[in-house]
């Protein structure tokens, strides 16, 4: 199963793991069962629209799926989604 | 400044943006490196909460204006045989008046964007991209931070905006003095800052091996787990700020072909 790496300020969602694994074979999939798996995740990650937040990367293993095919992109069971926010403190 | 660093302009002149947790470590790195034309922009005073960070200030300073104190931390630090001049600005820098500002900036300067605003930091970054300086962009919160160094003489290398399209709402990028922050990652981030700033300026810079290049990779961290991550990924295409960073190189290049020979 992919292993999602979640970043720190989302782990109040998944309750302190900093990662998880689960189920899909295309990112949207995998987004949506970390959502039904981690309630109140999602709307962290994907807008209203279901479109990844603009200050948010997505990535599998080291691509950022923004140069793959975006939520479509293809998730393998081995494969590594990071999502990275912007940081903004100062 | 150790070799192998050999400066673009003769001097150029350093402009910490945020006289803060990324802002004061940045400073002193970049004192360390001999820098000799700095300009710090702060509209803050110190306060007490400050000081685990702000590693320029004391208790004694408590209340009085961070650029003032800052740039006396600065010269009580420098020396006396080397040229230094430091220019304190106090003033709140806006969104809606960057433009103007960095416009009127030394076409030497490489800006370091230190503060805690998210808009304030796409706003000076996109800025310094449509006047063609190099900028290093800087945020940390709790245990992580991100940092990132953006040259717009480098269409082959990724900008800011290429990686986050927009700045995140306030509520979900809280300030360091909401949340916390571990001062010894401020620290780490802000020295960090000065070095990629101090790699912008060199000549070496734009010339060096992919992998050496300082341009146009993020730089992330979780120092909790001790994790390192860095993206470098293409420029993305229909990036508003490398527009405007063609634009300008466009319009030098024209400037260039027009002047009286």
């Amino acid at each position: 199963m992919p292993t999602v790496r979640i970043p720190t300020p989302l782990r109040k969602y998944t309750q302190g793991q900093d990662q998880v694994e689960v189920r899909g074979s295309v990112l949207r999939e995998v987004l949506e069962q970390l959502d039904a798996d981690f309630a109140g995740i999602g709307e962290r990650i994907r807008d209203d629209k279901g479109e990844i937040r603009r200050f948010v990367n997505v990535f599998v293993g080291d691509e950022d799926v923004r140069f793959l095919q975006g939520l479509d992109t293809p998730v393998a069971g081995n494969d590594e989604v990071s999502i990275i926010p912007a940081i903004a403190g100062g | 400044m150790s070799p192998g660093l050999v400066p673009r302009s003769a001097a150029p002149r350093y402009v910490v943006i945020g006289a803060g947790g990324l802002g004061c470590p940045a400073l002193l790195g970049l004192l360390a490196a001999g820098v000799e034309r700095i300009t710090i922009v702060d509209d803050d005073v110190v306060e007490a909460s400050n000081l685990q960070r702000q590693v320029l200030f004391s208790l004694a300073d408590v209340g009085r204006p961070k650029v003032a104190v800052a740039a006396w931390a600065l010269r009580e630090r420098s020396r006396v045989d080397r040229p230094l001049e430091i220019t304190a600005i106090r003033e709140r820098l806006v969104p809606a008046r960057v433009d103007a500002w960095i416009a009127a900036l030394s076409r030497d300067s490489i800006v370091l964007e230190c503060s805690d605003d998210p808009e304030l930091k796409f706003a000076v970054h996109d800025a310094c991209l449509g006047q063609g300086l190099p900028v290093v962009v800087g945020g940390v919160i709790g245990f992580r931070g991100q940092v990132m160094a953006v040259d717009p003489h480098q269409p082959d290398r990724a900008c800011f905006r290429c990686l986050f399209e927009a700045p995140p709402p306030r509520e979900l990028a809280p300030a360091c003095a909401t949340v916390g922050v571990l001062g010894a990652v401020a620290g780490l981030l802000g020295q960090w800052m000065a070095l990629l700033a101090l790699r912008l300026a060199s000549n070496s810079n734009a010339n060096a091996a992919e992998d050496e290049r300082a341009a146009g990779t993020l730089i992330a961290v979780d120092m909790l787990g001790g994790e390192l991550r860095r993206i470098a990924p293409a420029p993305r295409p229909g990036c508003s700020a490398c527009a405007r960073a063609a634009s300008f190189r466009a319009s030098s290049a024209r400037n260039l072909d027009e002047s009286p020979t």
